[in-house]
């Protein structure tokens, strides 16, 4: 019989304390949609949960010059219903447009989905490809975190017992840049993703690349960049040649284990495929975008 | 587990109630409330034969404490036909052979009267997107999704009908 105890925190404050006291043996619950599962599974047993659902200090979308600040315990339904998401981040939108259901996306939060470290989490590529950076907060200070250094592996992470993710911090995109977001899986709603990807392009009113970012998921342990991939691309004028070279690097530099939703081999030839696709159509968009700049 | 104090309206009628802290909002209200209508399918968020309305927007009840719904408003289907009739989406249901085994039933009509507050005139792929979390094994969807289409067309023609009667 699956029990524990529930706190619903009024304060930051409260939730640190609590955090701290309970120790290993207390869990955060933000939309309750992996963690519900997990718990019936026998997969987690907290003694205590502490629900921040509703904690107004996780729950705004903050628009800033340079960044976006996101409540850890905002709603994927929130972040597709967001004009600032879509301004600024629209790989992030469009990603959580994808995710799951209706009912998963009206509960289903930013946090919950990287704290979860899915491989296949479909949020994690685009913040990696926006350099996402992560604020932790326990009791004993706060402290600031890559994303790609958070992610350690399938469901480990480098949250600490007693810390609790309380923004997701995503610097914006430059004036010019176009990122876009591709999911795979066997059906459009309600699957985990056999493939996904983000990418972010940034050409210049010269035609030349001056930035370029490829986040792949479920093709190894963690989301990861495909570095070479990009650096393929940066600071030249992208052409059918160089661009099916990326994407057929971004194939080769991935590391994909074969499972019930796809083989290691079919992986690749989807992270081939859809990322010369994505990539097409983001020069396209991004060099309309310095045409239009020009004229 | 120390039990919970909680309020929760459901269907318009105010409950005071004493939880155990991992009740299931589903569980409560089949278990505690006697409400049926919402039935329990995968209990892991798959399935959404136990959708409901959670100030207004569809939710999987399986994956939301009792606790959690504290001081909330909850829509289940026991709650959606009028006094002796019923809604128009069960009505259209039933005209168009959209009720097969029945289990999906109160979930998709649930997510159906969600999308038709939002979106009244939706597409048919609206109407697809907005059932994508509610699994039918029985109907192929085809005679859900024309219920659903009625109910929005003959809406939308009402109230045009009312329109032209303005002066």
């Amino acid at each position: 019989m699956v029990s524990f105890d529930y706190v619903r925190p009024q304060t930051l404050e409260q939730l640190l304390t609590g955090l701290q006291e309970a120790r290993s043996e207390g869990a955060v619950l933000a939309g309750g949609t992996d963690l519900h599962v997990k718990i019936r599974a026998g997969m987690s047993s907290p003694r205590v949960l502490f629900d921040i659902s509703e904690l107004a200090p996780c729950r705004s979308i903050v628009p800033e010059k340079e960044s976006l600040r996101i409540g850890g315990a905002v709603r994927m339904a929130e972040l597709m219903a967001s004009a600032a998401v879509w301004a600024k981040v629209p790989s992030l939108a469009a990603a959580a447009r994808e995710m799951s259901s209706r009912q998963i996306r009206n509960r289903a939060t930013l946090a919950g989905n990287i704290v979860t470290a899915s491989p296949a989490a479909d949020a994690v590529p685009p913040l990696l490809a926006a350099d996402a950076t992560l604020l932790l907060v326990s009791s004993a200070g706060k402290r600031v975190v890559p994303l790609a250094d958070f992610l350690l592996g399938p469901g480990k992470t480098s949250l600490a017992d007693g810390e609790v993710m309380t923004e997701i911090l995503i610097p914006s995109e430059r004036s010019g840049c176009c990122s876009g977001f591709v999911k795979v899986g066997r059906r459009k709603a309600q699957a985990i993703s056999i493939i996904n990807l983000a990418g972010a392009i940034h050409i210049g009113e010269d035609g030349i690349v001056k930035d370029v970012r490829i986040a792949l998921g479920a093709v190894a342990p963690t989301a990861m960049r495909a570095r070479q991939a990009e650096a393929v691309l940066l600071g030249t004028n992208p052409n059918a040649r160089n661009l099916e070279e990326a994407a057929a690097l971004a194939a080769e530099e991935c590391n994909p284990i074969s499972d019930v939703r796809g083989s290691g081999r079919g992986r690749r030839l989807l992270v081939k495929a859809w990322t010369l696709r994505l990539l097409q159509q983001l020069c396209d968009k991004s060099r309309a975008l310095a045409e239009a700049r020009n004229s | 587990m120390m039990r919970k104090d909680m309020t929760l309206t459901v269907n318009g009628s105010r409950h005071a109630l004493a939880v155990e802290p991992h009740l299931s909002l589903l569980d409560l209200l089949r278990e505690k409330l006697d409400l049926t209508g919402t039935k329990k399918g995968c209990n892991a968020g798959d399935c959404g034969a136990c959708t409901v309305l959670l100030n207004g927007a569809p939710v999987n009840s399986c994956l939301i404490l009792a606790v959690q719904a504290d001081g909330q408003d909850i829509t289940t289907i026991e709650g959606v036909a009028g006094e002796g009739e019923l809604h128009p989406l069960q009505e259209a249901f039933i005209d168009h052979g959209a009720v097969q085994c029945g289990y999906c039933t109160p979930g998709v009509v649930l997510s159906a009267i969600a999308l038709l507050r939002d979106t009244p005139q939706p597409t048919r792929s609206q109407i697809q997107e907005a059932l994508s979390g509610n699994l039918c094994r029985c109907t192929g969807y085809f005679q859900i999704i024309d219920a659903i289409d009625a109910v929005a067309r003959r809406q939308s023609e009402d109230s045009s009908r009312n329109l032209e009667k303005i002066p």
